[in-house]
């Protein structure tokens, strides 16, 4: 076990260079030079051709693009993110003061989606045909075809500009008021949630359903087991593996979504951080901020990977 | 969704004699048998017409100003009402229809041709080839899909040709991963062994064995993969990297429309409402697929 | 000898998409006390399916119990609610089940020990410790061996020889009246398959419980079985003493089914073995005659005209449905 841990934490190293690799040449060769941008946003100053190409220096993008990476890969081992070229701030300050934003919406939305969409899912199985599980199925399907920001507006014009219940813009720190900061949440966490809860609901049905079929519900029933007693202690549990795999993919679906949805209830988080960054070109926030988001993924997948363990007693680590 | 005759206790007795049906006709029977999968395939049947016909459907051109009436309210001559430019809204989305489509087609084919080669070449050739595909596309998988097309979009610039790049990198993986999958089990198949005691070289086997057994699986993933383009096309336009305007896009009509909720609501929801007609048909007609094609694939896609 | 279950006129049918499938259409049969009953036909004739109407586990839908009685201890069981408190007092308890799929029988998540003492503690009402203690006792019984330290194993450290003794363990733990083993032995190998029919054998005899043996194979139920029911398309078609269905066969289709498979004390030279020629029914749609027909060597004009013969008694207890006399015609 400690083994398999290990191997693929080495693993998920050799993934996250590669993501610092892709995300460096994509922001170096595709076009828009990050300086001219920056130099651009200064109409009223002048800059002379030796000043730019002294802000060249001093943000290394003189040297060639191997030793860019490298030097800049250097400085990340060393917890050192570097300095946003458009915003003059260092990045590793700038992501530290936005991530917990998203964490904090992200950690709510997970915890919503993995709890409500089990739950449904569930009941749909076992209420199969029933009119309940027709109406959270139909639900379920139109959930995850629903665009994430066009539900916010919908809910915020519905809520906030119209019946005055929720505030418009979506961020309080819960440490300033957690009152306050809960009812603020509620709808991007709705929106951050929606099509997780209807992914989860539909893929637990599936797997409940696949499970009730199976010969060992069938030995349980023979056994004249309560109703109660075979989906918690005998179909769940199965039906579990499965959901573990789409709950695993939630959480990369979930800072995806939060690129749009702090875009909408103009929350200071990483993704509107990141949307920001992408337009302005600062590219040393983005190979940054992508790095950290890929951390987490990639670390949610090991944990995914190891909770199988928990549920199937066959899998082995080896 | 699910079959509903799967569960009886015996179904060797019936199925063992029932007559050979050809897999085709079989495949159309079970598809066809989903209420919900017909649905799906009515909606993108209206969509394509949509998008062929705009023109003639449309009921005004959609990029016509009209300064003197801007942000007008649904009425009997503008159904939707007008935008912030007076232009109509319903014939905006009539329009938007041919971008969604074209968009959703180019970024699934392309992201489908790529993936499934590197998929193929990575599953066929194992050792070092796999290694470095796969662990490229798990780079590729650890960072959300929508910021992958966020990334590759907001470097090339807008437009339909690099949204549509953007998105078929962004897509990419799941591909690329699913054919891999699929080649690998395929390959383990007796089948593929007696292919290459019979001396099949290896190009022509890859082709003619491991392809069409793997296609049903294609099929669905890409189906369900044509809404989930849709899906980020939108939030891409919405973030302002998506479609240039004046081209009509659904994503960018939101984030238009939103500026304007309170002037008119329809501005904002009408496209929203569009995309999800859409996005509702390709999920359903994918789950009809699966279920007609390859019912082991349930759970997995 | 008393009779413990008497089923009357069963009927199950399945609604499947290519049309109506009477799975099961009008069985009777009965278990006397202390009993070994064979009940043997071609897979897909019906024969797991009557005994899972018993119980009440057939898929409901698309399954249905159309009619019949199942009379066990004074009340019918089809009356009851299939999900109901009383049919699963039943269940596992006086009438318990065992199946085919040793490999999928049990549930791979939970240990062995949470299997086997579920029964005990809902049933029984034992407490957890006085369970373990019996569950141990139930797996020596059944020949698994250092049971104490395979108790908390999963499934899939169990060969499917000893998940089956598992299965039977748990079966038996509420000393039922009757054991239902749908085609215990048919995932196993051979030599397995010998001894677990010994141990349920010697596991009845000491239980006092009766046997139903459900199989295709009537090499299976030879040595064991004191009755035997053939089943044909959803029909019992012959039933008597062991003596009579192997020594004096009357029914065309047991005649073929006996001639298809090697006997006891018979070598190679003595006879060849001779398969059933065609394919069993198409259960949709079948025609009102015996469905036997088309397959049937003996068949006589009146076959072809007459609907499917009720059973009729030919011996004390020995009854068979068919129009030939088939010892005249051999």
């Amino acid at each position: 076990m400690t083994a398999y841990i290990i191997r693929r934490l080495l693993l998920g190293v050799i993934i996250l260079l590669l993501v610092t690799l892709l995300v460096f040449l994509a922001m170096r060769l595709l076009p828009g030079d990050p300086l001219m941008i920056f130099v651009s946003q200064f109409q009223t100053e002048s800059f002379t051709p030796e000043q730019i190409e002294e802000l060249r220096r001093e943000f290394g993008l003189d040297r060639s693009l191997p030793m860019q990476y490298i030097n800049w890969l250097g400085d990340i081992l060393r917890g050192d993110m570097g300095k946003s070229i458009i915003m003059g701030q260092d990045v590793g300050y700038l992501i530290s003061t936005r991530l917990p934003v998203t964490v904090y919406f992200g950690v709510m939305s997970f915890v919503v989606s993995a709890f409500l969409g089990v739950i449904f899912g569930v009941i749909c199985a076992l209420r199969r045909g029933k009119w309940l599980d027709s109406v959270v199925t139909v639900l379920a399907n139109i959930g995850i075809t629903v665009p994430a920001f066009w539900i916010g507006i919908l809910l915020m014009y519905l809520f906030s500009l119209t019946l005055h219940w929720l505030p418009t813009s979506g961020y309080v720190a819960p440490t300033e008021n957690l009152a306050q900061s809960l009812r603020a949440a509620i709808m991007p966490v709705i929106c951050l949630s929606l099509f997780s809860v209807a992914a989860l609901t539909r893929q637990t049905r599936s797997a409940m359903l696949e499970v009730v079929s199976q010969d060992y519900i069938r030995t349980a029933w023979a056994k004249g087991l309560r109703e109660r007693v075979i989906v918690l202690r005998h179909t769940i549990k199965n039906a579990m593996i499965p959901v573990i795999t789409i709950l695993g993919l939630q959480v990369g679906l979930i800072f995806g979504g939060s690129v749009l949805i702090e875009t909408v209830f103009n929350i200071p988080g990483m993704g509107r951080l990141l949307a920001n960054s992408l337009f302005s070109h600062d590219y040393q926030i983005v190979q940054a901020g992508t790095l950290v988001i890929a951390v987490v993924v990639v670390l949610s997948n090991l944990i995914v990977d190891i909770s199988y363990g928990w549920f199937d007693p066959r899998i082995r680590y080896g | 969704m699910q079959n509903n005759v799967t569960n009886s206790v015996e179904p060797t007795a019936w199925s063992e004699v029932a007559p050979a049906q050809s897999e085709f006709r079989r495949v159309i029977r079970v598809f066809f048998s989903r209420k919900i999968a017909v649905v799906g395939l009515v909606l993108i049947v209206l969509l394509v017409i949509t998008a062929i016909f705009a023109p003639w459907l449309a009921p005004y051109p959609p990029n016509d100003i009209d300064m003197a009436n801007t942000l007008a309210k649904p009425s009997g001559d503008h159904w939707l009402g007008t935008d912030n430019l007076g232009r109509d809204v319903l014939s905006r989305i009539i329009y938007g229809a041919r971008t969604s489509l074209i968009i959703a087609v180019g970024a699934t084919a392309m992201s489908v041709v790529l993936g499934e080669i590197l998929g193929l070449i990575a599953a066929y050739f194992g050792g070092i080839v796999f290694q470095i595909i796969m662990r490229f596309i798990d780079a590729l998988m650890a960072v959300p899909m929508l910021l992958v097309a966020l990334i590759m979009a907001s470097l090339l610039g807008g437009g339909v040709k690099n949204v549509i790049l953007a998105l078929g990198v962004g897509m990419l993986s799941v591909h690329a991963r699913m054919m891999c999958a699929q080649a690998l089990s395929v390959k383990q198949n007796d089948y593929i062994l007696a292919a290459r005691s019979m001396g099949m070289g290896d190009m022509r086997m890859m082709i003619q064995e491991i392809v069409p057994n793997a296609f049903p699986a294609l099929v669905v993933v890409a189906t369900v993969g044509l809404g989930a383009v849709i899906l980020a096309e939108a939030g891409l336009s919405f973030l302002g990297v998506g479609v240039m305007p004046p081209y009509p896009a659904w994503g960018k009509m939101i984030s238009d429309g939103y500026k304007y909720i309170l002037s008119n609501p329809a501005l904002a929801f009408s496209p929203g409402i569009a995309i999800m007609l859409v996005v509702f048909g390709f999920n359903m007609m994918g789950d009809g697929l699966r279920d007609a094609l390859d019912p082991r694939l349930r759970g997995v896609v | 000898m008393s009779v413990l279950l008497d089923v009357k006129n069963l009927r199950t049918h399945f609604h499947t998409h290519r049309g109506l499938v009477k799975a099961v259409d009008g069985v009777s049969f009965h278990i006397n006390e202390k009993e070994i009953v064979g009940l043997v036909g071609e897979s897909g004739c019906g024969k797991s399916v009557s005994m899972l109407s018993v119980m009440q586990l057939i898929a409901i839908p698309p399954g249905k119990i159309v009619s019949g009685s199942a009379m066990f201890d004074g009340h019918d069981l089809l009356k009851y609610k299939p999900k109901g408190d009383e049919m699963r007092a039943i269940r596992g308890a006086k009438i318990a089940m065992i199946f085919q799929e040793p490999m999928t029988s049990l549930n791979p998540v939970l240990t062995i020990a949470r299997q086997v003492t579920e029964t005990l503690e809902l049933h029984l009402k034992m407490d957890t410790q006085t369970a373990r203690k019996r569950a141990v006792e139930l797996l020596k019984l059944v020949g698994i061996p250092e049971a104490e330290s395979r108790l908390d194993n999963y499934p899939h450290q169990f060969s499917g020889g000893m998940r089956q003794r598992v299965m039977i363990a748990i079966a038996l733990s509420c000393n039922p009246k009757i054991l239902i083993a749908d085609e215990p032995t048919t995932a196993v190998d051979v030599t397995t398959q010998a001894q677990l029919l010994e141990l349920m054998q010697e596991m009845v005899n000491r239980f006092n419980t009766s046997l139903v043996i459900v199989t295709h194979n009537l090499g299976v139920v030879a040595r064991y079985a004191d009755r035997i029911y053939v089943m044909y398309a959803g029909r019992i078609v012959e039933s008597g003493l062991s003596e009579d269905i192997f020594l004096r066969p009357l029914h065309p289709y047991t005649i073929g089914l006996l001639k298809s498979v090697p006997q006891l004390g018979q070598t190679k030279s003595d006879r060849e073995l001779v398969p059933i020629s065609g394919l069993p029914p198409n259960l949709i749609d079948m025609p009102q005659n015996c469905a036997f027909l088309p397959r049937c060597s003996y068949h006589k004009e009146r076959c072809r005209l007459e609907p499917w013969p009720e059973l009729h008694a030919v011996g004390a207890q020995h009854y068979v449905s068919c129009y030939v006399d088939t010892r005249e015609t051999s």
